[in-house]
């Protein structure tokens, strides 16, 4: 199925959409965003993704609507090339090829055939700003190498650099000065604040830059959180600016209203800020953003702003401030203490996301699911202020329990210790807090793990801490007069000579625990809590420890600091085998014996997959980054692929995933894993642009009903499965291009099918489908875990029109047979 | 080198024998006299004295003449003083108040004449030449809270309690009641005549009237909204009104607000909000394409008239710099072709160039600040060791150290006698200065005339050389005997002075001489203190003029060479008053502002950011 040799590591979603400003569709429906080599179109109205613009062979540094078609969309690259899209359907129209590493695009209406972008020529640092002639040919790929040059001297970012007046003059800034070219005169002025000579105005600096729709006036932002507004530019001498000063921080970024009476404006403090008139007295506030505003955006229609965040968000605001939608990615903190994870239950990647807060974050549809709150407390945006930190987290009893620990440590003797577990709420659909520890041990928790053996009647939670104890923590009963309850209890404290404890695993079947103190690795039983052995490589601290799985299950591994990776039969309590490696990340995939170890050298990390029976490995891939990785995770696939080729069967089932240093989320993958994402995208923009006939109607009301009788039928916890999918036939008729339809007849008969059996099908064949499932679920008494969850994976995520259409019974096909005979003309009449 | 400065107040006592009797006070530093190492111009024990305890008044009204480019200011006690821009801002003529004659008004006519009105109900004109008041005639309407002079300056309008608006014609000695306009319900706060001179503008209490000057009779009434920031206030009073030649009023009032008016329709234009507080003063400049704008809260703003886009005609007022030179409330506001001009309750003159109109940017076109007057207040008694301090409307009379008190009042005006007796110099007004011997009560000569005004004379007492000190910095010698500027004169303005000494923007207030050293001139502004010896080569402008203190370690060499004429000591700040009391003892009159600020009404007390 697919080509067999070459798995590359690729990167995988996540990456940033503030790296550049949001831009607005026309009719306010669609918002682009960069991200990473893609542009993407989320729909204002329902924050989804309707379309990823693939094509550029580097990041896209730069999106503008083409002026003269507002249908369509220029994008510039790293590549050296500009791209005219059709953003509707999704196609590449044309590809201009400029040649230069392209760092910005700005388009003007009057200028039709030439869009203006900033090079960067010989000195690193030295940007030019240069129109290119647009060659009009009907060719796809277009040289356009026709450069003139604007201005010099520029910065990087295209918030310093602002068009004017229709394109009548141009404004950059550029450390303390502002210089404004003129097109018609082909001058330039330039104007110079008074910099760091003394204190006052060491902060002058220019941030941002923006140009008043209507009039001659252009606003700048400093980082000391002044904004200038600049009239009479056009004259050396008889230039002015008033200022207006509510930011206590730097202006990160500025941008006018269409109509010019209000300008916004928005940094560090997470406010967007509407001025009004330009009027210092009147101003309007749309606090608590969450994070860092890096970039405001304007709607051509006026109805909508959009600001985007530090914390890769981009929410999309109404015209009177409130905010409507909110697009996520992938939160990226400097600081992932977490590691990545696998809810179960979901399959998102968790770690680390907002400061105190942990993100759930879809691999598949590369969005944010959503963010639980940790810490639960107001985060401070202020330098040298000590946050707290939530350092560990670990699922438990497919994904029932989450334990997550927070620490605060101001000096050396003062530690802020508390260990939080949540229970899944059915009902809520999420987590809720059960039981708060304070301090649960008197020094930092370094590992925590939960018992996850399928047997094990009660949740066991384990802690292990450098203050030389590993506590087991057990669930238990809570109930008091007033309600029932359950909590989590110390249960047993275990020391080993009064080393610190470093890691702590558990078993796959949970009968026995792992607990390294130091170079010591010691195997306590969890029936009785004993001491059973205790294995000592004196190669250095164990830095990480894991027990074979499946047919491995009797082997331990633990990999130490001084490179050192040794393998130990709990059999015969002696070390099977041991190999020289530097291991930083050491990760078991849970649906094999598989084991991934990434080692760090200077030339880079290297990938190893081995199973812990052989001391050959399956697989290596060399120099897989060239920094450091700090993270690595398994995550089971959804659809197993097939790799014949010995070498790559371990990425049958499993996806490996990793992250670097500098945070950007990596896999190997043989082919983009955005090819995967969900083809639900192309359905939802048909929906939306449903018109409103006799047929929408009809449709609509049928709907209604269907949703009530779904809602009665529904009493129990599932989740309800979204509506525009109920009735498959009439969305394929919908939304197949009507070129490639078949002949109407045969439409006929399937639509009125779909519409007339609707009331039985959904009842025989729809909700039984869930209702299946959890039969299944309580009926196969859970030999093959794996299986199952599989199995709700495909309910979950393949199409369920697909599914219906192929699950049509022999008698309904009869059915459909009688039916198309029947004459359905009358239908094209309407 | 020099020697002065690190001694201390030895002992101070006063005993008042002026007419106001104060409360006994001692004021006694208790710093060990700290002596500096014996430099060649010796070491001076100094009594630093902090005791005058002056507080100027706050400035009431300012008017600005462009013809003459003088600035007329008078302040809540009644002072007027006039202040000429071109002689480097030179306090040159001074009307001393009067607590009955408080001014509320003050404004130019034709002609160079000056008119004043206050809540006496009079109007006064000031005689210029002869430095009083020519006669004060009564309105009869009360109060006056504001006047105006015609764009012709042929006639003056004055606003009264009583809510009239009457018309003078200004005669040629005399000024004349002509009629009364439509009387309002309350009084008349503001008045501006359209450039044109048909018709006024009047700002009163919640509304605005326009009259026309023909009939006499208000054409309309703009109500001004009395909301501030949604909460109503009680009342709002149009602190000014400005009319533009093309019909607009332009009004500022309590409630923070800057409006714009059509006086044609009588409706509101455009709203500007620039204050929490009242918007108390404003002025338009002569073209009409800037003006400004005084607050409460000691912040002026300019607004300026800006085309929208470079290629339409179609022209909007923006507000573009704000200035925050003041603490307290600017009552006072005008616009002179270059700059604007502010003064308020802080009684700083803040005269702030505007760049734009400035040609070359030197010296001139820097910020200045005139907070004490540009003449000396103190004066003192060598020998008895006394000192006198001029107030307002008294004198007190200190003396140093314990003898017992009597005291002379020395003239106010400029005069300078020889401490043999024998000479007398005097300057008038106007520049030049008389040199009269005393003995025959005749005209000795007169010295060269000389542009800029004089700021202080002396003459030397053993060699009977008259120093002349004129308010461009420059400072002549001249001889009175040989009736010739002396040697060492013509070789300094040969070569000329120091830039920096140039640059300095506080006139020289007092000049005096060493008793025992003919070579030494002592002279002082409210900045630093200088002794020149005449002895020494003069400073060219590459050498460093402001020399520090003696580092301890500095060869002999290097001090010698890097040695000039101007020994400059800027330690005592704001000085009011420096003189030799004999060889060894220097006396040093200080009023440190922030002692001025205490003693103000507090501001408008605003929330600062990180506070």
């Amino acid at each position: 199925m697919v080509e067999r040799e070459c798995v590359r590591v690729v990167r995988c979603g996540g990456s940033e959409l503030n790296f550049r400003r949001a831009v607005f569709s026309a009719d306010s429906k669609y918002i682009f965003c960069v991200s990473g080599d893609f542009v993407k179109v989320y729909s204002t109205a329902t924050e989804e993704c309707v379309h990823i613009l693939q094509g550029h062979r580097n990041l896209v540094t730069g999106i503008q609507l083409n002026p003269n078609n507002h249908l369509q969309l220029y994008s510039c690259s790293f590549d050296g090339t500009i791209k005219l899209w059709d953003y509707v359907d999704g196609i590449l129209i044309k590809t201009f090829i400029v040649g230069h590493k392209l760092h910005a695009l700005f388009t003007v209406a009057h200028a039709e055939d030439s869009v203006f972008v900033t090079i960067n020529k010989e000195k690193p640092d030295i940007f030019q700003l240069v129109s290119v002639k647009l060659p009009k040919s009907s060719s796809q790929e277009i040289e356009s190498k026709e450069l003139s040059f604007v201005l010099d001297y520029i910065n990087q970012s295209p918030k310093y650099i602002a068009f004017g007046n229709e394109g009548e003059y141009v404004a950059a800034v550029r450390d303390f000065s502002l210089s404004v070219y003129f097109f018609k005169k082909k001058t330039t002025s330039r104007f110079t604040l008074s910099s760091s000579r003394n204190k006052k105005h060491a902060k002058n600096n220019f941030t941002c830059v923006a140009c008043h729709p209507k009039e001659d006036c252009i606003a700048t932002g400093h980082k000391d959180g002044k904004i200038r507004l600049w009239r009479n530019f056009d004259d050396d001498k008889k230039y002015t600016y008033t200022c207006l000063h509510w930011h206590h921080d730097m202006v990160m970024d500025l941008a006018f209203s269409v109509t010019g009476t209000s300008l916004l404006s928005g940094g560090r403090e997470s406010v967007l800020v509407e001025w009004r008139d330009a009027a210092e007295k009147n101003k309007e506030f749309l606090p608590r953003l969450g994070a860092t505003i890096e970039h405001i955006s304007v709607s051509p229609a006026g109805d909508l702003f959009c600001t985007s965040h530090s914390d890769n968000k981009i929410i999309v605001i109404h015209r009177n401030l409130e905010a409507s939608a909110v697009i996520q990615g992938l939160v990226k903190d400097s600081n992932i203490f977490t590691g990545l994870m696998i809810d179960p239950r979901t399959k998102a990647l968790v770690l680390n996301g907002k400061p105190g807060h942990l993100q759930f974050y879809s691999l598949q549809s590369d969005k944010q699911l959503y963010n639980l709150d940790i810490v639960q407390q107001e985060y401070i945006n202020d330098y040298g202020l000590i946050q707290i930190e939530l350092t560990k987290a670990a699922f438990g009893c497919y994904g029932n329990w989450l334990a997550t620990v927070e620490q605060r440590q101001e000096k050396e003797t003062e530690l802020e210790l508390q260990m939080k577990l949540w229970m899944y709420n059915k009902k809520t659909q999420g987590f809720v807090l059960n039981t708060k520890v304070n301090m649960p041990h008197e020094d930092h928790i370094t590992a925590l793990c939960f018992c996850n053996a399928e047997k094990s009647e009660n949740p066991t939670l384990v802690t292990a801490s450098k203050d030389g104890h590993f506590k087991v923590w057990i669930l238990t009963d809570d109930s008091d007069i007033y309600k029932k309850a359950v909590g989590w209890t110390c249960d047993f404290v275990g020391s080993y000579h009064k080393y610190q404890a470093t890691n702590c695993c558990f078993s796959e079947d949970g009968s026995l625990l792992a607990v390294s103190f130091e170079e010591i690795v010691t195997i306590w039983d969890s029936e009785t809590w004993e001491l059973k052995c205790t294995f000592c490589q004196r190669a250095g601290k164990i830095r990480h420890l894991c027990f074979g799985r499946l047919t491995c299950s009797k082997y331990l591994l633990g990999a130490t600091e001084n490179g050192i990776l040794c393998c130990w039969n709990l059999l015969s309590c002696a070390l099977e085998w041991s190999a020289k490696l530097n291991v930083r990340v050491m990760e078991p995939d849970l649906n094999s014996e598989n084991i991934a170890a990434i080692s760090h050298s200077s030339m880079g990390s290297d990938l190893f997959v081995f199973k812990p029976s052989e001391p050959r490995p399956l697989y290596i891939q060399k120099n897989i980054s060239r920094e450091e990785v700090q993270w690595g995770v398994f995550v089971p696939r959804d659809v197993p692929e097939s790799f014949t080729s010995e070498s790559y069967r371990w990425l049958n089932r499993s996806q490996f995933y990793f992250l670097t240093k500098s945070q950007s989320l990596l896999t190997l993958s043989t082919k983009s894993p955005e090819e995967k994402l969900t083809p639900t995208s192309k359905q939802l923009l048909a929906e939306e642009s449903l018109p409103t006939t006799p047929f929408y109607f009809i449709l609509g009301k049928h709907r209604q009903q269907q949703d009530e009788k779904l809602n009665a039928a529904l009493e129990n916890e599932l989740v309800q499965l979204p509506l525009t999918e109920n009735i498959p036939a009439i969305n394929e008729l919908l939304h197949t291009p009507a070129h490639v339809l078949p002949s109407a007849s045969f439409l006929c008969s399937m639509f009125v099918n779909s519409l007339l059996l609707s009331k039985e099908s959904k009842s025989a064949e729809e909700i039984p489908d869930d209702v299946d499932m959890e039969e299944e679920k309580e009926s196969d008494d859970s030999d093959e875990e794996n299986d199952f969850t599989e199995k709700v994976q495909d309910t979950d995520n393949t199409d369920l029109g697909e599914d219906i259409i192929h699950q049509l019974s022999k008698s309904e096909e009869k059915e459909l047979r009688k039916f198309r005979k029947v004459d359905y003309s009358w239908i094209t009449a309407l | 080198m020099l020697a002065v400065g690190w001694g201390w107040l030895t002992d101070a006592r006063p005993s008042p024998v002026a007419s106001q009797l104060k409360s006994f006070w001692f004021c006694r530093r208790h710093q060990p006299h700290r002596r500096c190492r014996s430099l060649r111009m010796g070491e001076f024990k100094v009594h630093r004295v902090r005791f005058f305890n002056y507080v100027p008044s706050g400035i009431r009204c300012v008017a600005y003449n462009n013809q003459s480019n003088r600035l007329a200011v008078s302040r809540t006690d009644g002072t007027v003083e006039i202040y000429n821009l071109s002689a480097n801002y030179f306090q040159e003529k001074f009307f001393p108040g009067h607590e009955s004659r408080a001014t509320e008004a003050l404004c130019w006519a034709k002609g160079q004449r000056l008119f004043s009105a206050g809540l006496n109900g009079e109007i006064i004109e000031y005689d210029l030449q002869a430095l009083n008041i020519k006669y004060a005639m009564d309105a009869f309407g009360g109060p006056i809270w504001s006047m105006a002079a015609s764009p012709s300056g042929s006639q003056l309008l004055a606003g009264c309690e009583d809510g009239s608006v009457k018309l003078f014609q200004i005669t040629p000695d005399k000024i004349q009641f002509e009629r009364n306009f439509d009387r309002q319900k309350s009084r008349i706060l503001s008045l501006s005549w359209r450039p044109s001179g048909t018709h006024i503008a009047a700002g009163s209490i919640d509304y605005i009237s326009v009259f026309d000057v023909k009939s006499g009779s208000a054409i309309h009434k703009m109500l001004v909204d009395r909301q501030y920031m949604g909460v109503s206030k009680r009342k709002c009073i149009i602190w000014g009104v400005a009319f533009l030649s093309d019909g607009t009023v332009i009004s500022v009032d309590s409630a923070g607000k800057v409006q714009f008016w059509d006086s044609a329709t009588g409706t509101l234009v455009k709203n500007h909000l620039v204050a929490n507080a009242d918007v108390q003063s404003i002025a338009v400049s002569d073209q009409e394409d800037s003006f400004v704008v005084g607050t409460a809260e000691g912040t002026v703003f300019h607004f300026q008239l800006v085309s929208v886009t470079s290629n339409s005609s179609e022209k909007q007022w923006v507000r573009t710099k704000p200035f925050q030179h003041h603490t307290h409330d600017v009552r006072a506001v005008a616009h002179s072709p270059t700059a604007l001009i502010s003064g308020g309750t802080d009684t700083h003159l803040v005269i702030r160039p505007l760049m734009e109109k400035v040609e070359v940017k030197n010296y001139d076109a820097a910020l200045r600040k005139i907070t004490f007057p540009h003449r000396r207040l103190i004066s003192c008694s060598k020998k008895k060791q006394l000192l006198l301090f001029q107030f307002a409307h008294h004198l007190e009379l200190w003396q140093l150290g314990s003898t017992v008190a009597t005291g002379t009042v020395e003239s106010m005006c400029l005069l300078a006698v020889s401490p043999d007796g024998n000479w007398l110099a005097a300057s008038g007004t106007s520049a030049g200065v008389h040199v009269y011997n005393v003995k025959n009560l005749k005209l000795h000569c007169t010295v060269p005339a000389y542009n800029f005004p004089v700021t202080a004379l002396a003459i030397a007492p053993s060699t009977n050389n008259l120093v002349i000190a004129h308010s461009d910095q420059q400072v002549f010698e001249y001889s009175i005997p040989d009736k010739q500027y002396t040697e060492w004169s013509r070789t300094i303005q040969k070569q000329g002075f120091h830039h920096l000494w140039l640059q300095r923007d506080t006139p020289i207030t007092h000049i005096s001489f060493h008793l025992k050293r003919p070579m030494h001139i002592l002279l002082h502004d409210a900045y630093m203190f200088c002794i020149i010896d005449k002895s020494l080569p003069l400073p060219n402008d590459k050498t460093l003029l402001y020399n520090p203190l003696p580092p301890k370690n500095e060869s002999d060499v290097i001090r010698r060479r890097t040695a000039h004429a101007f020994k400059i000591s800027k330690i005592y700040k704001p000085l009011l008053f420096m003189d030799l009391l004999d060889e060894r003892t220097l006396v040093a009159v200080e009023r440190p502002l922030d002692d001025i600020i205490a003693q103000l009404p507090p501001p408008i007390k605003k929330k600062k950011f990180g506070t």
